[in-house]
């Protein structure tokens, strides 16, 4: 995919964006594999199992899709939920699920037989974020419009700590990965770092303008967190230091959506190499963008629907096409995107009226000559 | 990885409060993992019950014995737990499948084990309410045909420790009686000098100190069981509890005459670090220990500075027991003894008797159980400089043992009642967390407005407050940098790599905490999570939801009954989280009562009466108030003010939200 979609997509619909990457030549193809349609409404998240077999997807329709990450196939669905789910998170061993939903709840469920097991309950508002700790898979945290982080110890079912985190929404909540703190972000416009054990706040971060932040996790080395704010920017802050370290932009849209963010190669656990490591996040124009998390250039794209068919005699799309690709992307928002532990795919989930889930495999490609 | 944002005095803060306490079942002893992650816990019921510490949950009950459990230790990598009855029985058990590798049965109730720190395979203590303290050889055992081997096959399995010598002229030994220890595997007879005494294995497990009934501890090799040196107590006080600190080079021998004894382990006792740690140059200098140590790392220390340990022959020993010279200290190397007398903590006015003590987890503070059945008095003094620093007093209830976490400012202490009290710091609110434009200043600072600092319409100013520039970043430590380093991230980085994956290895001890490397790869820290299906409530609320007809091959239905063991369990665990003390003040003491009620029924037919509840709330009552009070406010106001002035309406769609 050399040029094309790419090229439109960020003329249209990042002109205004305050930090033009300079991009050269896209270097990482990605490649839509798999259309799993099947939910009536937006979904919301989408997360790989922790060994990559399933993927699970979370919907405003009220359920959790599990669904075979090789072949597509629809495993099973988990219904239970009262209301629309907002994210679900899988346990280390993969073995459970929690999803977090507008019905004020979480629910705990087995993985395998579908059995929702526990229901926690305490929130006074939409759940909006949920995950378990990476280490143990003995607590989860959940953020919610109730604007508290809540730590739930997930044997007994019991909310072991509820924070008053924020002054808005809690948009995300996720560990290290030696679970000894939990990142949380708002649309107040700030980060905050927590101790687990404690509870106590270890650090704010925040920029001068303050946008909403939509998203927040720590890298897989926890030595930095990636946030995506509703100007339209991915940044990567040295909390430390308590300062930016990178500010990824150009490459998408966000300004209305809660869309998560992944991080693609240079994992030790990763069988393949893609040139360099990515940050990969979501467009409200439906498409999907790699960054390269050293440069910030913009290296690879996957293209919304109406691109891919606008290039169709592209070289990039008729590439793709000819390697087996299903034609076209998301004809709506991308709402989350997630990165499969040890392959090079990438899962997204398409807001209404799209509905869709989609997995990208990403792939080297040769720079074309200029 | 807090580890960067923590202030780095919080670990060495002293506790303060009964933050929380744990109850399942009657606990009459402790110990944690090497890192903290789990504590194990006997019961007065013969259970032995796993704590996930972070979650201050019950991760795994250990069903095996049928006397109180008096004595459990952990193995260093976490997987090997060996427990000690009063049913005259150990058990080693394997902990993350929660079953009994070993069952050894011995000749009298043991009061204490203690596990070889370096096995496997596995030598092992046990010190018995009868005769003197046995050595069991557990792989032995094992080898010998499990669960019942008792000293038959090739090897002895169990072997009693000469803790007094064996001295054929019938010299009084300092125990009192001439003949030794060195009896058959039934040991000596009761009433015997070394019955009742207690033992411990050094850091490196090389050598055993072991304490007599009166007035002397011993130390053994373990290899050869020869002893090494015999070191004599004043006043004949009869050892109650021995105790190594973290980096094994320091002991506290809390002894019957009202006194704590601490001793410095000489190099060659303390074992390799104690050795590496005086070829540095800083012999017992440095307890900070969480410091980085010397630049040696994990490398095998060559251990140049210890003299091998030369055994006095058996006419030395005789002739130093019969010494009746010396009042204290070495009979055998006088000053340059194996154990060097440092100092005796004690309460001089009121002549406390001490039941227990234990050492921080840095050492720098040493921490002593007064041995009053109704009374929870823990005292902590300051271990350099000897001086007493603080006094907590618990509910009325007794001490039996303390364990300090390993890595944090709490310390456990067990009740007589059976429950584990945390004592914690009473946390102070780091403001400028929260809003990383707040300073925190430690006294008072004269602020010089600039001329035209509150004027209206600020040429050149920040924002429409009128704030100058760069005032929201003066709070922060390298304010400077902030702006370069967004300029320089902004500007696309032509700097250096980030890298995101690759994980340092995290530290949690001292470099001199050696082979730590090797260590961490198999250790066990954390128990596997296993989720029970909830009791029904919930399966009424998903009902609701099931209107939906996805939901095809779902089955929410409760099999009934199935819950009937768990649902008691989480019942008392619920109520034994209660964590938080009675407040004073109307509103909560409603739900309180009701937690102290359920907690009364919970332990139900154990007799527990509510006083205890009652007492606790005189005492905790005060700094529960204050800390919950505190918490509360610093939460919400620390989030509200942080972000009240940037709050902005969001254009958010239903559909993220997914209804």
């Amino acid at each position: 995919m050399a040029r094309g979609p790419g090229d439109t997509d960020m003329d249209e619909a990042s002109a205004d964006a305050a930090i033009p990457s300079s991009t050269p030549n896209p270097t990482v193809a990605f490649r839509c594999t798999h259309a799993l349609s099947g939910h009536t409404k937006a979904v919301a998240a989408v997360k790989f199992s922790p060994d990559g077999s399933l993927l699970a997807s979370g919907s405003a329709d009220r359920t959790v899709a599990l669904w075979d990450a090789a072949t597509g196939a629809r495993v099973n669905t988990l219904a239970g939920h009262s209301c629309g789910v907002s994210d679900v998170a899988w346990n280390p061993n993969g073995r459970y699920l929690a999803t977090a939903a507008d019905d004020h709840s979480l629910k705990l469920w087995d993985a395998e037989t579908g059995a929702c097991l526990r229901t926690l309950t305490g929130h006074t508002n939409y759940v909006f974020c949920c995950n378990f700790d990476g280490a143990a898979g003995h607590l989860l945290a959940s953020g919610s419009f109730d604007e508290t982080l809540r730590l739930w110890d997930v044997r007994s079912g019991r909310c072991l700590r509820e924070v008053p985190a924020h002054s808005d929404p809690v948009t995300s909540a996720a560990f290290s990965y030696d679970g000894s703190m939990v990142v949380t972000s708002s649309l107040d416009g700030l980060i905050r770092l927590w101790d687990t054990q404690t509870g106590h706040c270890l650090k704010t971060l925040f920029d001068r303008d303050s946008p909403p932040v939509s998203f927040a996790a720590f890298t897989p080395n926890a030595k930095y967190v990636l946030c995506n704010t509703l100007d339209g920017r991915a940044k990567l802050w040295d909390y430390a230091a308590g300062r930016t370290r990178r500010t990824y932009a150009g490459g998408h849209v966000n300004t209305q959506f809660c869309i998560s963010s992944g991080f693609l190669g240079g994992s030790s656990s990763a069988s393949f190499d893609l040139g360099c490591s990515m940050v990969v996040t979501g467009s409200e124009d439906g498409s999907l963008a790699a960054y390269d998390i050293s440069t910030g250039h913009v290296v690879g794209r996957g293209a919304a629907a109406a691109a891919a068919a606008e290039g169709g005699g592209d070289e990039g799309s008729a590439a793709a096409a000819a390697a087996g690709g299903v034609a076209g992307g998301h004809t709506a928002a991308v709402l989350s995107v997630n990165v499969h532990p040890s392959a090079p795919l990438v899962a997204t989930g398409g807001h209404h009226p799209d509905n869709s889930v989609r997995v990208w495999a990403a792939s080297r490609t040769e720079p074309a000559a200029a | 990885m807090n580890r960067r944002l923590l202030d780095p005095f919080q670990s060495v803060e002293l506790p303060e409060i009964i933050e929380e306490f744990l109850d399942h079942g009657s606990a009459q002893c402790m110990a944690f993992n090497r890192r903290g992650t789990l504590l194990a816990s006997g019961t007065k019921e013969g259970q032995v019950v796993i704590w996930d510490f972070d979650t201050r949950g019950v991760a795994a009950v250990l069903n095996g014995h049928t006397g109180p459990v008096s004595s459990v230790s952990w193995s260093r990598n976490g997987r090997q737990l060996l427990s000690g009855s009063e049913d005259a029985s150990v058990i080693l058990w394997d902990v993350q499948q929660g079953k009994q590798v070993l069952r050894l049965q011995l000749g009298s109730a043991v009061l204490r084990v203690s596990l070889h720190p370096r096995g496997p395979p596995f030598p092992a203590l046990a010190a018995l309410a009868e005769g003197p303290p046995v050595l069991l050889d557990l792989s032995a055992a094992a080898a010998a045909g499990g669960p019942q081997a008792q000293g038959e096959g090739g090897r002895t399995a169990v072997e009693p420790l000469p803790l007094v010598p064996e001295a054929p002229d019938a010299a009084p030994a300092p125990g009192g009686r001439g003949r030794g220890a060195n009896a058959d595997a039934g040991g000596a007879g009761p009433g015997s000098a070394a019955s009742g005494g207690l033992a411990v294995f050094s850091k490196s497990g090389d050598v055993v100190i072991g304490g007599q009934m009166r007035g002397a501890l011993t130390v053994v090799d373990t290899a050869t069981r020869r002893i090494l040196d015999i070191v004599r107590l004043p006043n004949s006080a009869r050892v109650t509890d021995l105790v190594l600190n973290r980096k094994g080079d320091l002991l506290l021998a809390t002894c019957q005459d009202q006194r704590v004894r601490m001793f410095e382990l000489a190099p060659a006792v303390a074992g390799r670090q104690g050795a590496a740690v005086a070829a540095a140059g800083a012999p017992g200098a440095g307890g900070s220990s969480n410091g980085d140590g010397g630049g040696a790392g994990s490398a095998p220390m060559p251990a140049p500075a210890v003299q091998p340990l030369e055994p006095p022959t058996d006419a030395q020993l005789a002739e130093a027991v019969g010494n009746k010279v010396i009042k204290s200290g070495s009979l055998l190397h006088g000053e340059s003894g194996l154990l060097r007398h440092v100092r005796d903590f004690q309460n001089a006015v009121e002549r406390t008797p001490w039941r227990t003590a234990a050492f921080s987890a840095d050492s720098e503070h040493v921490v002593g159980a007064t041995a009053a059945k109704s009374q929870l008095l823990l005292y902590i003094w300051n271990r350099p400089l000897g001086n007493m620093e603080r006094i907590l007093e618990g509910p009325k209830e007794g001490v039996l043992q303390l364990a300090w976490h390993p890595l944090r400012s709490l310390l456990l202490s067990c009740a007589g009642t059976g429950r584990i009290y945390i004592w914690a710091k009473v946390h102070a609110e780091n403001w400028s967390a929260f809003a990383p434009d707040f300073k925190e200043l430690d006294e008072n600072t004269e602020y010089v407005e600039r001329e035209d600092e509150f004027d209206w319409n600020t040429p050149g100013a920040g924002g429409e407050l009128g704030l100058p520039m760069g005032a929201a970043g003066s709070g922060e430590g390298g304010t400077g940098e902030e702006g370069e380093g967004v300029a320089a991230g902004a500007a696309g980085g032509a700097g250096e790599e980030v890298d995101v994956f690759s994980r340092e290895r995290l530290h949690y001890f001292s470099s001199d905490e050696e082979d730590e490397g090797a260590a961490a790869g198999d250790e066990l820290l954390y128990l596997p999570v296993v989720i029970e299906r909830e009791l029904t409530p919930a399966a009424g609320r998903s009902e609701g939801g099931e209107g939906e007809d996805d939901g095809g091959d779902e089955d929410e239905e409760e099999p009934p009954g199935l819950q009937g063991v768990g649902g008691g369990v989480e019942a008392s665990l619920a109520a034994g989280r209660l964590a938080q003390f009675p407040r004073r003040g109307g509103g909560a003491g409603g739900s309180n009562g009701v937690a102290a009620a359920a907690a009364a029924a919970a332990r139900g037919a154990a007799g527990e009466d509510l006083s205890g509840d009652e007492e606790m709330r005189d005492v905790g009552a005060d700094e529960g108030a204050e800390e919950g009070a505190g918490g509360g406010a610093v939460g919400g106001g620390g989030g509200g003010g942080a972000a009240g002035g940037r709050k902005r309406k969001v254009q958010f769609d239903e559909g993220t939200l997914g209804r």
